[in-house]
Parts: structure tokens; sequence; C-alpha cells
């Protein structure tokens, strides 16, 4: 079947920016909806205990970012910066 | 070219993912990943206290012929952190960290064979990072910092500011912030000529997320856009030309026939890295983590990773972490493994085995105990595809006051 649309949306398919952008938009739209509904603070003590708790220890992150940015080719996500500051082995 | 194909089904895994807390729960939802949650909330210290931390990382990877076939890449580190945080008054904190890597690598060594850099057995790299808070108001924080970082051929200054909003009544928090490094690189080719010193300039802006979900989850999502210009190379790669009409190599591993020319790589990047994590509590004393990572740039890269992780709090309050990861990437458009006609060499070109197609599965656990004074100890294997394996150890410490 030739939907006049086809083509241009597996051209965009096949660019990875696009595809990127299409991913910000999903998660956007996963952080806009579930925030519709709050959860009451005497409800959140299950967020609080040791294992739900997100921080690392001191230092761990730093840690983490120099080892995985100097073997790998991607760079972003651990720690708060990309590139720059710390040296490649 | 299969990760490519397999981008949409993981992007809907993802929503998938994203939307069963909703479904499984009568009141919220989350996102979210990013490996380090530190930026993402403001801080909730008491006046007059802090904490001293230090840590010991180790890291290690063992070169068996694999990877680039014509060196030797194998690589340890060892690397001391030491961290000392104050709240001053209820408003303003600071945070200073001091670290130190130690250095021994195959590449590096090769270079004191030659003249004038007979002094470059190892490596090593010190930082000093003095990151400050400001409590602007019950729900904004502002944070700023600077650091200056330095190697046996290379110098850097950075500095970075973020600002995180708590949405109260969303149960979220947002953060943005915007880092720059000034690098200064001191070129020393694989044979050791030194031709100089080159700039480089990184400029990294991030996004954050933190959403309170339901009960029983909750989690994070970032980007971090990144843009760097400058000298991009590692000027101590070379790549390797074969001809088999020359004599074997005395500087090549493989004592491969060919010749070594200079890695050549474009002097811009950018990079876009889309993160989050979710984590669901089991039961009073267990957590699921499911984590993950897009990424892409300009060099042809794209990436990701999926990293699920077990929390187990046990009696007593020692907290165990079992985590795997999967990671895989594209290789960069410059990179080949072999360059085979000494007539028609790519301008850009390089053979380093970061920059190839690889994927790697980590298996790690971290173990962490203690009060007031907390220790924990943490160690992974890597396994990669190409066999550069590596193992990663660290042990921290830290006693508040």
């Amino acid at each position: 079947m030739n939907l006049p649309f086809r083509r241009g949306a597996c051209r965009a398919a096949r660019i990875p920016i696009a595809r990127l952008l299409l991913g910000c938009l999903g998660v956007g739209w996963l952080l806009i909806v579930p925030s519709c509904n709050t959860v009451e603070f005497y409800e959140k003590g299950a967020l609080q205990r040791p294992a739900m708790v997100f921080s690392s220890q001191p230092g761990l992150s730093h840690w983490e970012q120099k080892v995985f940015y100097s073997i790998e080719g991607a760079a972003g996500g651990i720690g708060a910066s990309a590139g720059g500051g710390c040296g490649c082995y | 070219m299969l990760l490519t194909r397999f981008w949409p089904a993981l992007a809907l895994g993802w929503l998938l993912l994203g939307i069963q807390p909703v479904w499984a729960q009568s009141g919220t939802t989350d996102p979210g990943v990013s490996q380090d949650t530190d930026w993402t909330q403001p801080t909730t210290e008491t006046a007059g206290h802090g904490y001293w931390a230090a840590r010991i990382g180790y890291y290690d990877k063992d070169d068996a012929g694999e990877g680039n076939p014509f060196v030797d890449e194998s690589v340890t580190v060892i690397e001391p952190i030491l961290i000392y945080d104050y709240q001053v008054s209820d408003t303003f904190g600071y945070n200073l960290e001091l670290s130190y890597d130690r250095v021994s690598s195959a590449s590096i060594d090769r270079l004191s064979n030659f003249p004038g850099q007979t002094g470059a057995s190892g490596d090593y790299y010190g930082g000093l990072k003095a990151a400050f808070r400001h409590k602007m108001d019950d729900q904004t924080q502002l944070d700023w910092h600077t650091n200056v970082s330095f190697e046996y051929d290379y110098f850097s200054v950075g500095l970075g500011a973020g600002l995180t909003h708590s949405l109260e009544p969303a149960d979220a928090t947002i953060s943005a912030n915007l880092n720059a490094y000034f690098d200064t690189v001191d070129v020393i080719r694989y044979n050791g000529v030194d031709e100089g010193q080159e700039d480089r300039t990184s400029i990294a802006a991030s996004l954050g997320w933190y959403q309170v979900l339901s009960p029983t989850w909750h989690g994070e999502f970032g980007l971090t856009l990144s843009a760097q210009d400058g000298f991009l190379e590692s000027p101590i790669n070379a790549v390797v030309v074969e001809d088999p009409m020359l004599p074997p190599n005395p500087n090549l591993a493989n004592m491969a026939r060919g010749t070594e020319i200079t890695e050549e790589l474009p002097d811009s990047r950018f990079r876009t890295a889309l993160y989050g994590k979710l984590r669901h509590s089991l039961s009073e004393n267990t957590a699921l983590e499911l984590g993950g990572r897009l990424y892409q740039d300009d060099w042809g890269i794209t990436a990701f990773d999926f990293s699920p992780k077990y929390i187990w709090e046990r009696p007593g309050g020692t907290l165990w972490e079992f985590r795997y990861r999967y990671y895989s990437q594209t290789a960069a458009d410059a990179y080949q493994e072999r360059f085979l006609d000494p007539l028609n060499v790519p301008a850009e070109r390089t053979q380093d085995s970061e920059l190839a197609e690889i994927d790697s599965h980590l298996l790690g656990a971290h173990v962490r105990w203690g009060g007031n004074s907390q220790w924990d100890v943490g160690l992974d294997y890597l396994s990669r595809s190409d066999n550069l394996d590596h193992i990663f150890f660290t042990v921290g410490w830290r006693t508040g006051f």
C-alpha cells in the first residue's frame, strides 16, 4: 500500500537524530503524564528507605565517569558533564 | 547497523517500561536515569555539619594481543580521591575534591624509548575541584564550581553552574547545568615528537528531571548536549599503514610490516546523551533499578547502554548492590581496523579501539555499611567483544561531623 507519507516517514527513520528527538518526545510524554497524579507525603515512606535512595557515595560518580569515558566512545550521562576536563589513558 | 535497526524497538521498550508504573499504581509515575543523581536534587545539609570522604579506585585493562593488534593497550590506573564537604550556613555550603591518578600504560611507556621523552615511563593526572551551593529559597538551589586538572601532556580549567528547582505539588525536581572546559594539550606524538601546544574547548549543557511516580516508584531523566572544538585526537595514537614490501616494524607489538602515521580526527564534535533510571521498591528492604542511556555524536558513534541493578538492605543496615550493564556502540566514521592501501590513506583516520564497534557486558557488586562513618567496596568485571576486558575496584570511606 502506498501511503502518501510513507516515503517521508521512512526517510526520517533513517536519520538517527530524528529518532533521538522522537525519543526525547517520548520521554517528555512519560514525564508529563505521570505527574498528573501526586503522591501524598504520608505515602512516600518507601522512597526514603536506603535501598531506594539514589544518591551515590562521594567520589563514586567521579570515578565511574572517568573509567567509562576513557574506555568507550560515548560520553555524557554519567556525572553532570561530558567531554573535557579529564584525561584519556 | 544492528543498533540502528533496533533503536525504535528500544525506544518503545523504554516507553513501555515507563508506562508500567502508571498502570500498576493508583497514583503516580516516573521515569529516569542518570548515573549521577547528586545534581538533580537540592542538598539538605545542616549548618555547621559536613563530611570527610576518601576513595581509592583501581582500574586494569589487560591486552592479550586483542583490540588494536599493532599496540599494547594495557593500562593500570590507581586513583585516590579526597573530599571535604561543609555546610557553612542554612543557605550556603561547599565541597572540595582533590584527585590524583597514577597511570601505568604500555603506550606511554613506549614513549620513553624516544629521545626527549625519557620521563614518560608513566603518566599522572591531578585534579582539584571546588563546588559551592547556595539555597535561594525553599525550592531553588544554585550550584557552581570551578576545577583545574593536569597531566603529563595536558592542562584543563573548568567552570560550571546549575540551578535546581523543586516542583512541590508535582513531586518533581528539575535542574539545568552548564559546564565549560578549556584545555591545553601538549601534542607529543607516538614517536616522541613534540609538536607544541593545541587548545580544546568543551561546553556541555544538561537538563535533569527527578519525579516521584508512585509510593514505590521514582526516577530521573537527563539530557546532555556537549560541543567540543579544537584538538580532539589522542596525540599518542598512531595509525599503521600496512605494506607487505616493508620489513617487520620493531615498534609495533605484532611486528607487522607497516609504517606508523598520525591519527587524524575532526576538530569538532557534538554529542547528545539521553539517560534515565527508574527505581522500584520491591519490599521493605529490596529495590530494583532500571537504567539506560542513548547516545549519538557527529563522529558517527551511536551507543546505548542498559543497566539493571538489584539493591538489598540487610538487617543492620548493610546495603548490597548487584548490577549488570550492557553497552553497545557503532564505530566512528574515521575508524578502520586495518589500512592496507598506502596510496589511499583517508584524511581522517584512527585505529583507536575505543572508537571501534564494540559491545560489553559488565557484572559488579557494591556493598556499603556503617553509620556516621561509612565504608563501601565495589568490584566490577567488564567483558568486551574485542577481548579487551577490564577490572574495576573501588573502596570508599566517609565520616560525618
